[in-house]
């Protein structure tokens, strides 16, 4: 009787604890969790203002998938090594996909085969060899410049100065090579110009403009001629013919108004749906092609609300 | 002791240390999880400028304190377009990823019960900014603080500022020289507790000093400079009455009226702003605003940031902060003129 009684007990004990660990953890029964995707976001700019309509397409992706994604700007503008420095960071924090928007492309390839990383990289804008990323999404950067080429043309211009910051990047020469291409060919001169601080940007630009008329001055990335615009539309005589790459709203603006020529653009939306849901597919095993390019087109203020712009610049969100 | 007691003891001390080290496992693993910090930010609007340069230098401090004590510090910002029920979603996304702190702008101040009651039920804490959710409802959870500006304050301030330039050139407001000032006012949201506390206490301001006042024309502009535009547009096209002075409830507002006299080629009218935005700063320093009321960006947003890291440091560091009812930071206001 009493070791009836002993073995019960010891029953009911086992069968208390395992109850308890049925009910309050997954040791037997695993809960099923949805996927939340972790994916990183790198931009190659200290703030990321000119990408809106970029996170605008990724946030259509994170409706159909649920996705959590973190958007890491610089600390320091153009500073490729610590660039690369937040992709490491980002993968220790358990990030299983990384979306990258490449400083410096040499470096980045460089890091990339040296690294290893063994996640997915996804490469936006600047060319990357299929080889050290999984994809990569970008506008046809040279149809593009030699689109921006043929305006400055036909806008009678003979000479024009471009301007970048003086920094290796594969984009903005790739741009320049293409629009010198086109301008040289029509007996345009071309002058490169190259900044590293924002007061020596403000200094070009005033110099530029006491010029005079007919000065053509071509902003070869969005944050240069962002940062252009800031200090010009301050001005009180505005004396050049500014060409840029890319938009912002501010932009946009400055075109209607006639203080930009022309804008050349591309589809950001897209960009950003397409690298968003690029990084879904990867980590749902799907197959995802490797070039992947997103149409664009120039800009004035005459097209700016033609309905093939238009939906391109004011996506409905 | 008996043989029942004696296993009733050993069941319950088994029990009581599985508890332990399961506890013990659960805090481990949080502080593995929690090497990344994660701060959502819901705004109601983005393109508020006031919101939005708020937004900007909380950027740079987060940046500025990753580097400084090299940790992950993610901020996610999320835009609610106006909408309470795109605003629910967002903090609802926010809990779900188990942020560990939630700022709320909230859209609709008397709709914040419901985010409360979930936000304290996964027990991640929400710091209210700029927007008041109602008294009751701050009450709901220990764990709900706002940082905000006193309406009552700014307008005061708002009216004392008039008072001083009319002191010093009187003819700059009061430009027909009848001794009476002729006055619009730009109102914000209908309804909003800053709208009724700041037309209200910035008039009695005015009229306590002994300024002999009439109003000519007054609307809600909701605190946007393109429909207070449109608005002032309308009066100086219309009213039949001189305006000599705009007062309004923000900066952005005031910017529209600026916009609006300056369509108009019409002739300058003394126009004071509140909040001191970059912009409303710029143009009183042009002198198309006559002066605005500060309430100093980088500050406000050094003060959510400061509770957010006590709030996730622990209940000791959200002590040191003095907070009133240990719920509300106030921010300063500021003439600027």
């Amino acid at each position: 009787m009493k070791h009836k009684n002993d073995i019960l007990y010891i029953l009911a004990l086992i069968l208390l604890v395992m109850l308890y660990l049925i009910s309050s953890t997954d040791l037997f029964y695993k809960e099923q969790e949805t996927d939340i995707y972790q994916i990183s976001v790198i931009l190659n700019e200290t703030s990321d203002a000119i990408f809106e309509n970029i996170k605008l397409g990724m946030k259509q992706v994170d409706k159909e998938w649920t996705t959590e994604v973190n958007i890491v700007t610089l600390y320091e503008a153009n500073h490729a090594e610590q660039q690369m420095k937040l992709v490491e960071r980002e993968v220790a924090n358990g990030a299983e996909v990384i979306i990258l928007f490449p400083v410096d492309a040499e470096l980045t390839k460089e890091y990339l085969i040296q690294e290893n990383w063994n996640i997915p990289i996804i490469c936006v804008g600047t060319y990357l060899p299929e080889q050290v990323v999984d994809v990569w999404i970008h506008g046809d950067e040279l149809a593009r410049v030699q689109e921006l080429g043929r305006k400055i043309i036909e806008d009678n211009l003979r000479f024009i100065y471009t301007i970048a910051p003086r920094i290796e990047r594969s984009n903005v020469n790739q741009r320049l090579k293409g629009l010198k291409e086109v301008l040289e060919e029509n007996n345009v001169g071309v002058e490169c110009l190259y900044y590293e601080t924002e007061e020596e940007l403000v200094t070009l630009l005033r110099e530029l403009n006491e010029k005079g008329i007919e000065t053509g001055l071509v902003a070869l990335d969005t944050m240069t001629l962002n940062l252009l615009m800031t200090q010009y539309r301050t001005l009180e005589e505005q004396n050049l013919y500014i060409y840029g790459i890319g938009y912002t709203s501010s932009l946009l603006s400055d075109l209607e108004k006639g203080l930009i020529q022309a804008l050349s653009i591309h589809n950001d939306y897209d960009l950003g749906y397409l690298s968003l849901a690029s990084a879904v597919a990867l980590l749902q095993h799907e197959k995802v092609a490797y070039d992947q390019k997103v149409i664009g087109g120039l800009i004035t203020k005459d097209n700016i609300y033609g309905t093939f712009y238009e939906k391109i610049l004011f996506p409905i969100h | 002791m008996n043989q029942k007691k004696r296993y009733l003891l050993i069941i319950t001390i088994v029990f009581v240390c599985f508890l332990l080290f399961k506890n013990y496992i659960n805090t481990d693993l949080k502080h593995e999880e929690n090497k990344v910090v994660k701060i959502g930010v819901c705004t109601y609007k983005a393109s508020d400028t006031f919101i939005a340069s708020i937004v900007t230098e909380l950027e740079k401090i987060i940046k500025e304190e990753e580097q400084l004590r090299e940790t992950t510090i993610k901020l996610d910002i999320s835009d609610a377009k106006e909408s309470q029920l795109t605003q629910n979603e967002q903090v609802q996304k926010y809990i779900a990823l188990d942020y560990d702190v939630i700022c709320v702008n909230i859209v609709d101040r008397t709709s914040a019960a419901s985010l409360i009651d979930q936000a304290a039920s996964a027990q991640i804490p929400l710091v209210f900014f700029n927007r008041q959710p109602v008294e009751e409802d701050m009450y709901r959870s220990d764990s709900v603080y706002y940082i905000g500006s006193n309406a009552k304050e700014s307008a005061i301030m708002q009216g004392e500022l008039i008072i001083e330039a009319y002191k010093q050139n009187p003819e700059l407001i009061d430009k027909n020289q009848n001794g009476i000032i002729e006055y619009a006012i730009l109102e914000g949201e209908a309804g909003h507790q800053d709208t009724v506390i700041r037309t209200e206490y910035a008039i009695k301001t005015l009229e306590e000093k002994g300024l002999e006042l009439k109003r000519v024309a007054g609307w809600c502009a909701n605190f946007d400079r393109n429909q207070a535009a449109a608005l002032v547009e309308q009066w100086l096209s219309h009213e039949q009455e001189e305006i000599e002075l705009i007062l309004s409830n923000n900066d952005d507002m005031a910017l529209g009226a600026a916009d609006a006299i300056e369509k108009l080629e019409g002739e300058s009218i003394a126009i004071v702003g509140i909040d001191g935005t970059p912009q409303g700063r710029e143009a009183v320093d042009k002198g198309t605003l006559l002066g605005t009321v500060v309430s100093d960006q980088k500050l406000y947003a050094r003060q959510i940031f400061t509770l957010c890291d006590a709030l996730i440091k622990g209940e000791e560091f959200v002590d040191q902060l003095e907070l009133e009812d240990n719920k509300y930071m106030w921010m300063p206001w500021g003439k600027y003129i």
